[in-house]
Protein backbone atom coordinates (compact mmCIF):
# COMPACT_ATOMS: atom_id res chain seq x y z
CA UNK A 1 0.00 0.00 0.00
CA UNK A 2 0.85 3.36 -1.06
CA UNK A 3 0.21 6.30 1.02
CA UNK A 4 0.79 10.18 1.22
CA UNK A 5 0.45 11.37 5.09
CA UNK A 6 -0.31 14.90 5.90
CA UNK A 7 1.38 16.62 2.80
CA UNK A 8 1.77 19.97 1.81
CA UNK A 9 3.41 21.34 -1.27
CA UNK A 10 4.10 24.13 -2.61
CA UNK A 11 5.21 27.87 -2.83
CA UNK A 12 4.39 30.66 0.24
CA UNK A 13 2.24 32.30 -2.49
CA UNK A 14 0.32 29.09 -3.81
CA UNK A 15 0.23 25.55 -2.09
CA UNK A 16 -1.21 23.40 -4.12
CA UNK A 17 -2.06 20.72 -1.72
CA UNK A 18 -1.96 21.32 1.97
CA UNK A 19 -2.36 18.86 4.78
CA UNK A 20 -3.30 16.21 1.73
CA UNK A 21 -4.05 12.24 2.48
CA UNK A 22 -4.60 9.41 0.42
CA UNK A 23 -3.56 6.15 0.03
CA UNK A 24 -3.63 3.36 -3.16
CA UNK A 25 -3.96 0.13 -2.53
CA UNK A 26 -1.44 -2.59 -4.61
CA UNK A 27 -2.75 -4.70 -7.76
CA UNK A 28 -5.36 -2.06 -8.70
CA UNK A 29 -5.49 0.36 -11.74
CA UNK A 30 -5.62 3.77 -10.21
CA UNK A 31 -6.90 6.73 -12.05
CA UNK A 32 -6.35 9.83 -11.45
CA UNK A 33 -8.54 12.64 -12.48
CA UNK A 34 -9.39 16.19 -11.74
CA UNK A 35 -9.56 19.91 -13.14
CA UNK A 36 -6.47 21.84 -14.41
CA UNK A 37 -4.31 22.56 -11.22
CA UNK A 38 -6.12 20.89 -8.81
CA UNK A 39 -2.60 18.78 -7.71
CA UNK A 40 -2.51 15.78 -9.83
CA UNK A 41 1.23 16.21 -11.29
CA UNK A 42 2.18 17.97 -8.02
CA UNK A 43 1.13 14.63 -6.14
CA UNK A 44 2.56 12.39 -8.05
CA UNK A 45 5.98 14.54 -8.30
CA UNK A 46 5.67 14.10 -4.39
CA UNK A 47 5.58 10.57 -4.10
CA UNK A 48 8.50 9.99 -6.71
CA UNK A 49 10.45 13.07 -4.79
CA UNK A 50 11.00 15.38 -7.60
CA UNK A 51 9.65 18.57 -5.99
CA UNK A 52 10.03 18.60 -2.30
CA UNK A 53 6.68 19.03 0.13
CA UNK A 54 7.39 21.22 2.94
CA UNK A 55 5.76 18.90 5.25
CA UNK A 56 4.57 15.26 5.55
CA UNK A 57 5.30 11.65 4.49
CA UNK A 58 5.15 9.22 1.60
CA UNK A 59 5.08 5.62 2.81
CA UNK A 60 5.35 2.00 1.08
CA UNK A 61 3.97 -0.48 3.05
CA UNK A 62 4.29 1.39 6.60
CA UNK A 63 8.04 2.62 6.18
CA UNK A 64 9.00 5.85 4.17
CA UNK A 65 10.05 6.39 0.56
CA UNK A 66 13.26 7.06 0.24
CA UNK A 67 16.22 8.23 -2.56
CA UNK A 68 17.21 3.92 -2.43
CA UNK A 69 13.50 2.76 -2.60
CA UNK A 70 12.60 4.73 -5.52
CA UNK A 71 15.94 3.49 -7.18
CA UNK A 72 14.59 0.27 -6.86
CA UNK A 73 10.70 -0.11 -6.70
CA UNK A 74 9.08 3.11 -8.08
CA UNK A 75 9.08 3.59 -12.12
CA UNK A 76 7.77 7.18 -13.58
CA UNK A 77 6.47 7.84 -16.98
CA UNK A 78 6.37 11.78 -17.71
CA UNK A 79 4.60 13.91 -19.33
CA UNK A 80 6.08 14.19 -23.24
CA UNK A 81 6.79 17.60 -22.79
CA UNK A 82 8.87 17.08 -19.84
CA UNK A 83 11.38 15.19 -22.21
CA UNK A 84 14.15 16.60 -25.03
CA UNK A 85 13.75 14.96 -28.24
CA UNK A 86 16.07 16.22 -30.04
CA UNK A 87 18.68 14.08 -27.84
CA UNK A 88 20.78 11.90 -30.03
CA UNK A 89 19.40 8.81 -28.73
CA UNK A 90 18.01 5.60 -30.17
CA UNK A 91 14.35 3.97 -28.83
CA UNK A 92 16.56 1.15 -28.00
CA UNK A 93 19.34 2.94 -25.72
CA UNK A 94 15.99 5.22 -24.25
CA UNK A 95 14.70 2.11 -22.98
CA UNK A 96 18.03 1.08 -21.82
CA UNK A 97 17.96 4.19 -19.47
CA UNK A 98 15.48 2.26 -17.41
CA UNK A 99 17.51 -0.32 -16.55
CA UNK A 100 21.08 1.80 -16.55
CA UNK A 101 19.77 3.57 -13.38
CA UNK A 102 18.93 0.43 -11.64
CA UNK A 103 22.54 -1.29 -12.26
CA UNK A 104 25.44 -0.11 -9.53
CA UNK A 105 28.15 2.35 -12.08
CA UNK A 106 30.44 0.07 -12.98
CA UNK A 107 27.96 -3.00 -14.01
CA UNK A 108 28.69 -3.00 -17.94
CA UNK A 109 25.27 -3.56 -20.28
CA UNK A 110 25.45 -7.65 -20.68
CA UNK A 111 22.51 -10.30 -22.22
CA UNK A 112 20.55 -9.99 -19.20
CA UNK A 113 19.74 -6.26 -19.53
CA UNK A 114 19.75 -6.37 -23.42
CA UNK A 115 17.21 -9.13 -23.29
CA UNK A 116 14.99 -7.31 -20.53
CA UNK A 117 14.72 -4.43 -23.11
CA UNK A 118 14.09 -6.75 -25.52
CA UNK A 119 11.30 -8.18 -24.22
CA UNK A 120 9.80 -4.43 -23.08
CA UNK A 121 10.25 -3.42 -26.95
CA UNK A 122 8.46 -6.69 -27.42
CA UNK A 123 5.04 -5.72 -25.36
CA UNK A 124 5.11 -2.21 -26.49
CA UNK A 125 5.41 -3.08 -30.24
CA UNK A 126 8.33 -1.17 -30.83
CA UNK A 127 10.65 -4.15 -32.00
CA UNK A 128 10.74 -2.81 -35.58
CA UNK A 129 11.66 0.73 -34.31
CA UNK A 130 14.42 0.03 -32.39
CA UNK A 131 17.31 1.93 -33.87
CA UNK A 132 15.28 4.48 -34.79
CA UNK A 133 16.06 7.60 -33.15
CA UNK A 134 13.53 8.87 -31.03
CA UNK A 135 13.22 12.67 -32.86
CA UNK A 136 11.76 10.59 -35.75
CA UNK A 137 8.77 9.29 -33.97
CA UNK A 138 5.28 9.66 -33.81
CA UNK A 139 3.36 11.28 -30.68
CA UNK A 140 1.97 7.30 -29.88
CA UNK A 141 5.59 5.61 -30.78
CA UNK A 142 7.00 8.28 -28.26
CA UNK A 143 4.63 7.30 -25.24
CA UNK A 144 4.99 3.42 -25.82
CA UNK A 145 9.06 4.02 -25.69
CA UNK A 146 8.68 5.79 -22.16
CA UNK A 147 5.52 2.97 -20.76
CA UNK A 148 8.50 0.48 -22.21
CA UNK A 149 11.44 1.91 -20.08
CA UNK A 150 9.11 1.86 -17.12
CA UNK A 151 8.44 -1.51 -17.83
CA UNK A 152 11.97 -2.62 -18.37
CA UNK A 153 12.58 -1.41 -14.36
CA UNK A 154 10.26 -4.34 -13.13
CA UNK A 155 8.99 -2.15 -10.16
CA UNK A 156 6.27 -2.30 -7.08
CA UNK A 157 4.54 0.79 -8.24
CA UNK A 158 3.98 2.82 -11.34
CA UNK A 159 3.08 6.35 -11.83
CA UNK A 160 2.01 7.85 -14.94
CA UNK A 161 1.23 11.62 -16.03
CA UNK A 162 -1.26 12.02 -18.69
CA UNK A 163 0.33 9.11 -20.60
CA UNK A 164 -3.15 9.51 -23.14
CA UNK A 165 -2.43 13.02 -24.34
CA UNK A 166 -2.00 13.48 -28.15
CA UNK A 167 -1.48 9.69 -29.18
CA UNK A 168 -3.39 7.38 -31.40
CA UNK A 169 -6.08 4.67 -29.98
CA UNK A 170 -3.36 1.98 -31.58
CA UNK A 171 -1.00 3.04 -28.89
CA UNK A 172 -3.43 3.81 -26.13
CA UNK A 173 -4.29 0.40 -26.55
CA UNK A 174 -1.02 -1.48 -26.30
CA UNK A 175 0.02 0.52 -23.43
CA UNK A 176 -3.51 -0.05 -21.73
CA UNK A 177 -2.71 -3.65 -21.62
CA UNK A 178 0.73 -3.68 -20.83
CA UNK A 179 -0.57 -1.61 -17.42
CA UNK A 180 -3.74 -4.12 -16.82
CA UNK A 181 -0.81 -6.75 -17.09
CA UNK A 182 0.77 -5.24 -14.40
CA UNK A 183 -1.97 -4.97 -12.35
CA UNK A 184 -2.97 -8.41 -12.57
CA UNK A 185 0.62 -9.31 -11.24
CA UNK A 186 -0.09 -7.20 -8.11
CA UNK A 187 1.37 -3.97 -8.89
CA UNK A 188 0.38 -0.28 -7.91
CA UNK A 189 -0.59 1.73 -11.28
CA UNK A 190 -1.56 5.13 -10.72
CA UNK A 191 -2.31 7.00 -13.99
CA UNK A 192 -3.45 10.28 -13.75
CA UNK A 193 -5.96 10.73 -16.67
CA UNK A 194 -6.75 14.05 -18.60
CA UNK A 195 -10.20 13.29 -18.81
CA UNK A 196 -13.30 12.14 -17.97
CA UNK A 197 -13.33 9.23 -20.50
CA UNK A 198 -13.05 5.71 -20.63
CA UNK A 199 -12.71 6.05 -16.26
CA UNK A 200 -15.16 2.44 -16.30
CA UNK A 201 -13.48 0.75 -19.03
CA UNK A 202 -10.10 1.33 -17.94
CA UNK A 203 -9.84 1.79 -13.81
CA UNK A 204 -10.48 -0.28 -11.07
CA UNK A 205 -10.60 2.76 -8.69
CA UNK A 206 -10.68 6.11 -9.78
CA UNK A 207 -9.53 9.18 -6.72
CA UNK A 208 -11.06 13.04 -7.56
CA UNK A 209 -8.88 15.23 -6.68
CA UNK A 210 -9.42 19.30 -6.34
CA UNK A 211 -6.21 20.39 -4.07
CA UNK A 212 -8.19 17.74 -1.36
CA UNK A 213 -9.56 14.16 -2.18
CA UNK A 214 -12.61 14.63 -2.87
CA UNK A 215 -14.32 11.15 -4.05
CA UNK A 216 -12.12 8.12 -3.90
CA UNK A 217 -13.97 4.81 -5.37
CA UNK A 218 -15.28 2.44 -8.29
CA UNK A 219 -15.41 4.42 -11.20
CA UNK A 220 -19.22 4.62 -11.52
CA UNK A 221 -19.29 5.96 -7.64
CA UNK A 222 -17.19 8.70 -8.83
CA UNK A 223 -18.82 9.32 -11.78
CA UNK A 224 -22.19 9.19 -9.88
CA UNK A 225 -20.96 11.68 -7.02
CA UNK A 226 -21.87 15.52 -6.72
CA UNK A 227 -18.68 16.59 -6.00
CA UNK A 228 -17.26 15.90 -9.85
CA UNK A 229 -19.83 18.44 -10.61
CA UNK A 230 -18.19 20.74 -8.40
CA UNK A 231 -14.68 19.98 -9.38
CA UNK A 232 -14.78 20.52 -13.06
CA UNK A 233 -17.86 23.09 -12.97
CA UNK A 234 -19.06 24.01 -16.76
CA UNK A 235 -15.95 22.34 -18.27
CA UNK A 236 -17.97 19.14 -17.32
CA UNK A 237 -18.88 19.13 -21.31
CA UNK A 238 -15.40 17.66 -21.57
CA UNK A 239 -17.93 14.62 -21.66
CA UNK A 240 -18.64 15.19 -25.35
CA UNK A 241 -15.30 16.15 -26.40
CA UNK A 242 -13.43 12.74 -28.42
CA UNK A 243 -15.99 10.46 -29.60
CA UNK A 244 -14.56 10.77 -33.47
CA UNK A 245 -11.17 8.66 -32.25
CA UNK B 1 50.83 26.37 -48.15
CA UNK B 2 52.95 23.43 -47.99
CA UNK B 3 56.28 25.40 -47.33
CA UNK B 4 54.45 27.37 -44.20
CA UNK B 5 53.33 23.94 -42.88
CA UNK B 6 56.74 22.62 -42.73
CA UNK B 7 57.69 25.61 -41.02
CA UNK B 8 55.40 24.97 -38.65
CA UNK B 9 56.50 21.44 -37.96
CA UNK B 10 60.14 22.45 -37.67
CA UNK B 11 58.76 24.90 -35.63
CA UNK B 12 57.44 22.86 -33.16
CA UNK B 13 60.40 20.21 -33.28
CA UNK B 14 62.80 23.68 -32.36
CA UNK B 15 61.00 26.19 -29.99
CA UNK B 16 59.12 25.33 -26.76
CA UNK B 17 56.62 27.56 -26.67
CA UNK B 18 55.41 26.03 -30.05
CA UNK B 19 55.30 22.58 -28.05
CA UNK B 20 53.36 24.20 -25.18
CA UNK B 21 51.35 25.79 -27.37
CA UNK B 22 50.50 22.68 -29.40
CA UNK B 23 50.03 20.02 -26.18
CA UNK B 24 47.95 22.91 -24.68
CA UNK B 25 45.35 23.36 -27.64
CA UNK B 26 45.12 19.47 -27.96
CA UNK B 27 43.96 18.83 -24.39
CA UNK B 28 41.75 21.86 -24.83
CA UNK B 29 40.61 20.86 -27.58
CA UNK B 30 39.00 17.49 -26.07
CA UNK B 31 37.96 18.73 -22.87
CA UNK B 32 36.28 21.56 -24.44
CA UNK B 33 34.73 19.20 -27.13
CA UNK B 34 33.49 16.51 -24.29
CA UNK B 35 32.17 19.48 -21.55
CA UNK B 36 31.00 21.54 -24.51
CA UNK B 37 28.29 18.08 -25.40
CA UNK B 38 26.59 18.16 -22.55
CA UNK B 39 26.54 21.55 -22.48
CA UNK B 40 24.58 22.47 -25.54
CA UNK B 41 22.14 19.52 -24.83
CA UNK B 42 21.07 21.54 -21.65
CA UNK B 43 20.83 24.46 -23.19
CA UNK B 44 23.72 25.94 -20.84
CA UNK B 45 26.23 27.28 -23.14
CA UNK B 46 25.37 30.80 -22.35
CA UNK B 47 26.10 30.69 -18.91
CA UNK B 48 29.73 30.07 -20.06
CA UNK B 49 29.89 33.00 -22.28
CA UNK B 50 28.78 34.87 -19.18
CA UNK B 51 31.44 33.17 -16.79
CA UNK B 52 34.37 33.51 -19.28
CA UNK B 53 33.84 37.59 -19.56
CA UNK B 54 33.34 37.70 -15.81
CA UNK B 55 36.46 36.61 -14.59
CA UNK B 56 38.48 39.09 -16.50
CA UNK B 57 39.04 41.42 -13.48
CA UNK B 58 40.24 38.14 -11.56
CA UNK B 59 43.01 38.18 -14.41
CA UNK B 60 43.89 41.69 -14.41
CA UNK B 61 44.32 41.45 -10.34
CA UNK B 62 46.68 38.45 -10.79
CA UNK B 63 48.72 39.96 -13.32
CA UNK B 64 49.19 42.76 -10.60
CA UNK B 65 50.07 40.69 -7.50
CA UNK B 66 51.55 38.44 -9.65
CA UNK B 67 50.10 35.49 -8.97
CA UNK B 68 48.57 32.66 -11.39
CA UNK B 69 45.75 33.80 -13.74
CA UNK B 70 43.44 31.12 -12.63
CA UNK B 71 42.90 31.73 -9.37
CA UNK B 72 41.86 35.08 -9.96
CA UNK B 73 39.62 34.02 -12.34
CA UNK B 74 38.28 31.26 -10.60
CA UNK B 75 37.74 33.56 -7.62
CA UNK B 76 35.99 35.80 -9.60
CA UNK B 77 34.12 33.41 -11.84
CA UNK B 78 32.48 32.44 -8.23
CA UNK B 79 31.62 35.71 -7.10
CA UNK B 80 29.84 36.25 -10.20
CA UNK B 81 28.11 33.61 -10.03
CA UNK B 82 26.97 34.49 -6.52
CA UNK B 83 26.16 37.86 -7.38
CA UNK B 84 23.77 36.74 -10.13
CA UNK B 85 22.01 34.34 -7.85
CA UNK B 86 21.58 37.01 -5.38
CA UNK B 87 19.91 39.09 -7.68
CA UNK B 88 17.96 36.62 -9.44
CA UNK B 89 16.43 35.16 -5.98
CA UNK B 90 15.91 38.38 -4.48
CA UNK B 91 15.05 41.07 -6.97
CA UNK B 92 12.10 41.04 -9.16
CA UNK B 93 14.01 39.71 -12.08
CA UNK B 94 14.75 37.34 -14.64
CA UNK B 95 18.45 34.99 -14.40
CA UNK B 96 19.15 36.71 -18.44
CA UNK B 97 18.97 39.89 -16.78
CA UNK B 98 21.42 38.84 -13.59
CA UNK B 99 23.51 37.69 -15.92
CA UNK B 100 23.58 40.37 -18.33
CA UNK B 101 24.28 42.94 -15.32
CA UNK B 102 26.90 41.13 -13.78
CA UNK B 103 28.76 40.00 -16.72
CA UNK B 104 29.32 43.68 -18.75
CA UNK B 105 29.97 45.53 -15.24
CA UNK B 106 32.92 42.57 -14.51
CA UNK B 107 34.23 42.78 -17.89
CA UNK B 108 34.36 46.87 -17.82
CA UNK B 109 35.87 46.50 -14.26
CA UNK B 110 38.42 44.09 -15.57
CA UNK B 111 38.89 46.52 -18.83
CA UNK B 112 39.74 49.40 -16.64
CA UNK B 113 41.95 47.75 -14.20
CA UNK B 114 43.62 46.60 -16.94
CA UNK B 115 44.38 49.31 -19.09
CA UNK B 116 44.82 51.73 -15.59
CA UNK B 117 47.98 49.20 -15.29
CA UNK B 118 49.02 49.95 -18.38
CA UNK B 119 48.94 46.12 -19.78
CA UNK B 120 47.46 47.05 -22.94
CA UNK B 121 49.70 44.18 -24.87
CA UNK B 122 48.01 41.61 -22.08
CA UNK B 123 44.82 43.05 -22.43
CA UNK B 124 44.56 42.00 -26.26
CA UNK B 125 46.17 38.61 -25.37
CA UNK B 126 43.54 37.98 -22.67
CA UNK B 127 40.49 39.16 -24.62
CA UNK B 128 41.68 37.32 -28.18
CA UNK B 129 43.98 34.76 -26.84
CA UNK B 130 47.41 34.38 -27.21
CA UNK B 131 48.22 30.50 -27.27
CA UNK B 132 51.82 31.24 -27.46
CA UNK B 133 52.47 33.05 -24.41
CA UNK B 134 51.77 29.37 -22.73
CA UNK B 135 54.21 28.80 -20.36
CA UNK B 136 55.29 25.19 -19.17
CA UNK B 137 53.50 25.65 -16.06
CA UNK B 138 50.69 26.77 -17.66
CA UNK B 139 50.50 24.06 -19.66
CA UNK B 140 50.79 21.55 -16.78
CA UNK B 141 47.84 23.15 -14.86
CA UNK B 142 45.73 22.76 -17.87
CA UNK B 143 47.06 19.17 -18.18
CA UNK B 144 46.00 18.59 -14.42
CA UNK B 145 42.61 20.31 -14.47
CA UNK B 146 41.49 19.03 -17.53
CA UNK B 147 42.73 15.59 -16.58
CA UNK B 148 40.33 16.29 -13.33
CA UNK B 149 37.36 17.55 -15.44
CA UNK B 150 37.32 14.42 -17.93
CA UNK B 151 37.87 11.87 -14.69
CA UNK B 152 34.50 13.94 -12.88
CA UNK B 153 32.79 12.76 -16.31
CA UNK B 154 33.82 9.47 -17.15
CA UNK B 155 32.77 8.28 -13.40
CA UNK B 156 29.65 10.25 -13.41
CA UNK B 157 28.85 9.76 -17.28
CA UNK B 158 25.72 7.54 -16.49
CA UNK B 159 24.09 10.36 -14.27
CA UNK B 160 25.22 12.94 -16.34
CA UNK B 161 23.45 11.41 -19.59
CA UNK B 162 20.86 10.79 -17.95
CA UNK B 163 20.67 14.34 -16.26
CA UNK B 164 21.18 15.61 -19.42
CA UNK B 165 18.29 13.54 -21.45
CA UNK B 166 15.33 13.78 -19.05
CA UNK B 167 16.10 15.60 -15.74
CA UNK B 168 12.61 14.93 -14.33
CA UNK B 169 13.26 11.09 -14.77
CA UNK B 170 16.44 11.41 -13.38
CA UNK B 171 15.20 12.78 -9.81
CA UNK B 172 12.27 10.30 -9.94
CA UNK B 173 15.37 7.60 -9.45
CA UNK B 174 16.70 9.32 -6.84
CA UNK B 175 19.06 10.79 -8.65
CA UNK B 176 20.03 14.58 -7.56
CA UNK B 177 19.34 15.90 -11.02
CA UNK B 178 20.17 20.17 -9.51
CA UNK B 179 23.49 18.80 -7.81
CA UNK B 180 24.50 17.01 -11.31
CA UNK B 181 23.29 20.24 -13.37
CA UNK B 182 25.55 22.45 -11.29
CA UNK B 183 28.77 20.37 -10.84
CA UNK B 184 28.52 20.21 -15.11
CA UNK B 185 28.71 24.23 -14.71
CA UNK B 186 31.39 24.50 -12.43
CA UNK B 187 32.98 22.14 -15.06
CA UNK B 188 32.50 24.37 -17.64
CA UNK B 189 33.84 27.22 -15.52
CA UNK B 190 37.18 25.33 -15.48
CA UNK B 191 37.17 24.78 -18.77
CA UNK B 192 36.62 28.17 -19.60
CA UNK B 193 39.40 28.95 -17.27
CA UNK B 194 42.42 26.77 -18.79
CA UNK B 195 40.71 27.73 -22.23
CA UNK B 196 41.01 31.08 -21.80
CA UNK B 197 44.53 31.86 -22.58
CA UNK B 198 44.48 29.98 -25.72
CA UNK B 199 41.14 31.68 -27.42
CA UNK B 200 40.27 34.55 -25.42
CA UNK B 201 37.81 35.84 -22.93
CA UNK B 202 35.46 37.14 -25.52
CA UNK B 203 35.48 33.48 -27.48
CA UNK B 204 36.26 31.36 -25.22
CA UNK B 205 32.41 29.86 -25.35
CA UNK B 206 32.83 29.22 -29.25
CA UNK B 207 34.99 26.93 -28.82
CA UNK B 208 32.72 24.93 -26.17
CA UNK B 209 29.71 25.38 -28.19
CA UNK B 210 30.90 25.14 -31.88
CA UNK B 211 32.73 21.72 -31.82
CA UNK B 212 29.53 20.19 -30.28
CA UNK B 213 27.09 21.70 -32.09
CA UNK B 214 29.00 20.66 -35.42
CA UNK B 215 29.74 16.98 -33.92
CA UNK B 216 25.36 16.69 -33.50
CA UNK B 217 25.09 17.10 -37.18
CA UNK B 218 26.72 13.63 -37.15
CA UNK B 219 25.44 12.04 -34.05
CA UNK B 220 23.07 9.69 -33.11
CA UNK B 221 24.59 8.47 -29.72
CA UNK B 222 25.87 11.07 -26.85
CA UNK B 223 28.78 8.71 -27.12
CA UNK B 224 29.37 9.70 -30.54
CA UNK B 225 29.09 12.93 -30.18
CA UNK B 226 31.31 13.76 -27.47
CA UNK B 227 33.66 11.68 -29.03
CA UNK B 228 33.53 13.32 -32.15
CA UNK B 229 33.02 16.75 -30.61
CA UNK B 230 36.49 16.07 -28.70
CA UNK B 231 38.06 15.27 -32.38
CA UNK B 232 36.97 18.82 -34.26
CA UNK B 233 38.23 20.61 -30.76
CA UNK B 234 41.34 19.22 -31.31
CA UNK B 235 41.54 19.72 -35.02
CA UNK B 236 40.12 23.57 -34.54
CA UNK B 237 42.65 23.97 -31.76
CA UNK B 238 45.67 22.75 -34.00
CA UNK B 239 45.05 24.11 -37.47
CA UNK B 240 43.93 27.53 -35.42
CA UNK B 241 47.23 27.31 -34.01
CA UNK B 242 49.27 27.27 -37.35
CA UNK B 243 47.23 30.17 -38.67
CA UNK B 244 48.15 31.84 -36.25
CA UNK B 245 51.60 30.76 -36.00
CA UNK B 246 51.86 31.30 -39.77
CA UNK B 247 49.98 34.77 -40.37
CA UNK B 248 50.99 36.23 -36.87
CA UNK B 249 47.17 36.37 -36.13
CA UNK B 250 45.63 36.42 -32.61
CA UNK B 251 45.35 32.28 -31.86
CA UNK B 252 41.64 32.80 -30.27
CA UNK B 253 40.36 34.03 -33.56
CA UNK B 254 41.91 31.34 -35.98
CA UNK B 255 40.65 28.50 -33.79
CA UNK B 256 37.46 29.72 -33.07
CA UNK B 257 36.98 30.28 -37.67
CA UNK B 258 38.25 26.62 -38.04
CA UNK B 259 35.68 25.45 -35.87
CA UNK B 260 33.19 27.72 -36.84
CA UNK B 261 33.64 26.43 -40.73
CA UNK B 262 33.48 22.30 -39.51
CA UNK B 263 30.50 23.48 -38.14
CA UNK B 264 29.32 25.20 -41.75
CA UNK B 265 30.36 21.92 -43.80
CA UNK B 266 28.64 20.16 -41.07
CA UNK B 267 25.51 21.52 -41.54
CA UNK B 268 25.29 21.06 -45.37
CA UNK B 269 26.41 17.38 -44.61
CA UNK B 270 23.04 17.27 -42.47
CA UNK B 271 21.16 18.95 -44.90
CA UNK B 272 21.88 16.77 -47.89
CA UNK B 273 21.66 13.16 -45.20
CA UNK B 274 18.18 14.65 -45.01
CA UNK B 275 17.02 15.11 -48.19
CA UNK B 276 18.65 11.85 -49.23
CA UNK B 277 16.72 9.82 -46.50
CA UNK B 278 13.33 11.54 -47.50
Amino acid sequence: MLEIKNLTIGYDSNIVLSDFSVSFSSGQLIGVIGPNGAGKSTMIKAILGINKPRSGQILIDGSKVTPKILNTNFSYVPQKIEIDFDFPINVFDTVMLGQLTRVSRWHSIDKTDKKKVTDALAKLDLNDISEKQISDLSGGQRQRVLVARSLVQQSEVYLLDEPFVGIDATSENTIMNVLRELRNQGKTVIIVHHDLDKLVEYFDEVVLLNHEVLVQGTPSQVLADSSLMRAYGDSLSVFNRRPEL
Amino acid sequence: MITSLINFINGIGQYDFLQNALISGLIIGIVAGVVGSFSILQGTSLIGDAMSHAVLPGIAIASILGIPFYIGAGFFGLLAAAIIYLISENLPLKSDTAIGITFSSFFAVGTIIMTLDHSTTRLTDILFGNILVVTRTDMISTLIISTLVLAFIFIFYRELYVVTFDKTYAKSQGINSNLFRQLLILMLSLVIIVALQAVGVILVTALLITPAAAARMFSKRLSTMIFLSAIIGVISAVFGLYFSYTFGIPSGPSIVVVSALIFVVSTIFYQIKRVISK
